[in-house]
């Protein structure tokens, strides 16, 4: 088998180290001998609908973000959004997650529009609001999830999405309801960096076992020796006096 | 008020006490820094930006003292209004008044998001800016807010000063454009660059928000660009370094060319970060009146500043301490590293307090995988992240990589595993932690007594 990922807009979206769960991904299907290719996917480009099996989208600063939201309501978006049809796998972290929702109304009350693949909304409260910056761990299927975020806008979820997870100790989606996160099929949005991947070996590898299943249904992924992954979960979950798995 | 909290923290050995009497004295008069750096005699020069801030800073400052000035300068890094006013105090006599000489002048290094508060509040000679990358992003927010309040701070100044900026960073060139007064460039002409990486920060035109074309990138966005939508380029820069030899972490030669003279300089510290640090210093000092012979001898005499490839002897190994704080920085570190014969032995250090970031995610923008360990040791609050991140840049050192939260043992580890020197790559707070174990081990001097 061979894995295709999609690493949308590099150049403008890749802020939070968001490389990191690129390398995560590809790393983890060549240590169990998958195929792995990483395509990036810059403004402007198109691709087959059935091309990439993953795609993965990061934070970006404003204006670039800006140039990212424009360039969604062309051809690159339509791209992006048929591919989701036919169940490719798509994960945004944070700027990315807010651009996957339907939009973004900034600071200043312009709005960005989103590719609108979650039925989320993302609001910027105004520059006096305190931005949420912080470590967070989040439930997530009855285990834990950790990384850091940092964001201005607050996110709310529609009858459409679910919440990815539960705060548990940290400020996810809003500060408001105890989400953060949202899931809508095969599609994921989050606020949590870290990179989020490496640190969460387990939410990386039900990513690969989605877009694996695309190939081969009921696609078993081979164990590995993730003692230094859970190790810094672990580190992490310590740091925020929250019980979890630390294997 | 704040000479007393000085001598009282300096004796209490509070790390060094670098900034703990200037907060005190701000509290009492938050006027008195301004008053002080007015009062300065020969007077002063701000140099800020994201990289190169200490290192410049002190090339600048052994210019001046070679040139026969007595020099004020925050030599300990600690660069925000505090420090600076710290270090004034030492030079106050009782009354609280500037004790200086007519040849006395100032120069002070200034993080970059306090620039924007000191700028409008003091009539500096000279500014050095020397470059903008991401750093910190959960404390100084994205590099398009530190260009807007830089530039809102420079249009809004008479221009009494001369601004001496990297011409080779977009970023900087877009923050100084609202300059009134005399605004010098420098550049690196012809380092053996490449196309920028996509590690690299801002490749964006700050103008117009297209792409830029690069002719050549010499170190993360730093390099030779230009807009071809908008028509914003790389100035032409005045004062220039060209034909870099690099001689593996030991030492960098090149030239430096400006209006009257070429300089040939062989300066003992690696990477074409450093050259950069010494043009700019260069200009600065050229700015404040120092001649290029004295220039040459103080670059070629150079000791880097805390954790710049600083070398110490600890029984056997010898040690070499890099300072690693943010991708640009860090990626330019292993580029050097990259460079030397064979494999090397590391310790790497991550910390995650304040003044280090408590957002560790940028390791993951640094491209580790160019190191080639042949033994790894990680050590620091956030120790297993970086462990982490070393896996998955795919190095696998014959023993593993070893990971080991306290510090002596991580020390202890690292010495004992092989025989040739120990590279320390850490972060800022980890690296004063390690300095003190060195200090109580004997092998080197606090740096502030330096």
């Amino acid at each position: 088998m061979k894995l295709v990922l999609g690493y949308l807009y590099p150049e403008l979206m890749s802020i939070y180290a968001d490389r990191g769960n690129v390398e995560c991904l590809r790393r983890r299907c060549e240590w169990r001998g998958i195929g792995v290719e990483v395509r990036a996917i810059k403004a402007g480009t198109t691709f087959a609908v059935e091309e990439l099996d993953i795609m993965l989208i990061g934070g970006g600063q404003d204006r670039q973000q800006w140039a990212a939201s424009e360039d969604m309501q062309a051809e690159t978006g339509d791209c992006i959004r048929r591919a989701v049809e036919v169940g490719s796998v798509v994960l945004g972290v944070c700027g990315g997650y807010q651009l996957l929702g339907h939009r973004y109304v900034d600071a200043d009350g312009d709005i960005l529009p989103g590719l609108g693949l979650l039925d989320v909304e993302s609001r910027h409260p105004g520059l006096e609001v305190k931005r949420c910056v912080g470590n967070i761990a989040i439930e997530w299927e009855g285990e834990t999830l950790v990384g850091f975020v940092n964001h201005g806008g607050r996110t709310y979820l529609g009858s459409e999405a679910t919440p990815l997870g539960r705060v548990l100790e940290g400020q996810g989606n809003n500060g408001e309801d105890g989400s953060e996160g949202a899931v809508q099929g095969s599609v994921i949005g989050t606020y949590l960096h870290g990179s989020l991947l490496p640190k969460n070996p387990h939410l990386a590898d039900h990513l690969l076992v989605l877009a694996a299943s695309r190939h081969e249904t009921g696609y078993e992924l081979e164990p590995l020796d993730d003692a230094a992954e859970w190790a810094a979960h672990a580190a992490a979950l310590r740091m925020l006096g929250v019980e979890g798995r630390g294997r | 008020m704040g000479k007393l909290a000085a001598a009282v923290v300096r004796r209490t050995g509070q790390g060094g006490g670098t900034a703990a009497p200037g907060l005190v004295a701000e509290r009492l008069s938050p006027a008195y820094l301004y008053d002080l750096l007015a009062a300065i005699p020969g007077g002063h020069a701000l140099i800020s930006g994201t990289n190169g801030k200490t290192t410049s800073a002190a090339m600048v400052g052994a210019m001046l003292e070679k040139d026969g000035r007595d020099v004020v300068q925050n030599r300990s890094g600690s660069n925000l209004t505090r420090g600076l006013l710290s270090e004034l105090l030492g030079t106050t006599d009782w009354r609280g008044r500037l004790r200086a000489i007519a040849e006395t002048a100032g120069v002070f290094e200034v993080d970059e998001a306090a620039l924007a508060r000191i700028l409008p509040r003091t009539r500096p000679r000279a500014v050095l800016l020397t470059n903008l990358f991401r750093d910190q992003l959960d404390r100084y927010g994205e590099l398009d807010t530190i260009t807007r309040r830089w530039q809102a701070a420079i249009g809004g100044s008479d221009g009494s000063f001369t601004l001496i900026a990297n011409a080779d960073d977009p970023a900087v060139v877009h923050a100084v454009g609202s300059h009134r007064g005399e605004t010098i460039f420098f550049g690196v002409e012809d380092a053996s660059g490449s196309e920028p990486d996509d590690w690299a920060d801002a490749t964006m035109c700050p103008i117009c928000g297209t792409g830029l074309i690069y002719d050549r990138a010499n170190y993360s966005h730093l390099g030779h660009y230009r807009c071809d939508e908008c028509g914003f380029a790389r100035p032409r820069p005045r004062i220039v370094a060209r034909k870099l030899e690099s001689d593996g972490l030991t030492a960098t030669e090149f030239e430096v060319e400006s209006d009257d003279a070429t300089i040939s300089v062989r300066l003992p510290l690696p990477g074409t970060y450093n050259v950069y640090n010494a043009v700019g210093a260069m200009a600065l000092a050229g700015v404040m009146g120092v001649g290029g012979e004295v220039m040459r001898r103080v670059l070629e005499e150079f000791a880097p500043a805390f954790g710049r490839a600083e070398r110490v002897q600890v029984g056997e190994r010898e040690v070499t301490m890099l300072l690693v704080k943010n991708p640009a920085g860090a990626n330019e570190v292993i580029r050097s590293l990259a460079g030397l014969e064979g494999e090397q032995d590391f310790l790497v250090l991550l910390n995650d307090r304040v003044a280090d970031g408590e957002d560790v995610s940028w390791i993951w923008d640094v491209d580790f995988s160019r190191l080639r360990p042949g033994s790894l040791v990680v050590g620091g609050r956030r120790a297993s992240d970086m462990a982490l991140r070393l896996k998955y840049a795919g190095l696998e050192p014959a023993e593993g990589i070893v990971t080991e939260t306290n510090l002596e043992k991580a020390l202890e580890g690292a010495l004992a595993t092989g025989e040739g020197p120990l590279y320390v790559l850490s972060t800022y707070t980890a690296l004063l932690e390690f300095r003190s174990l060195l200090v109580r081990k004997g092998a080197v001097r606090e740096f502030w007594r330096e």
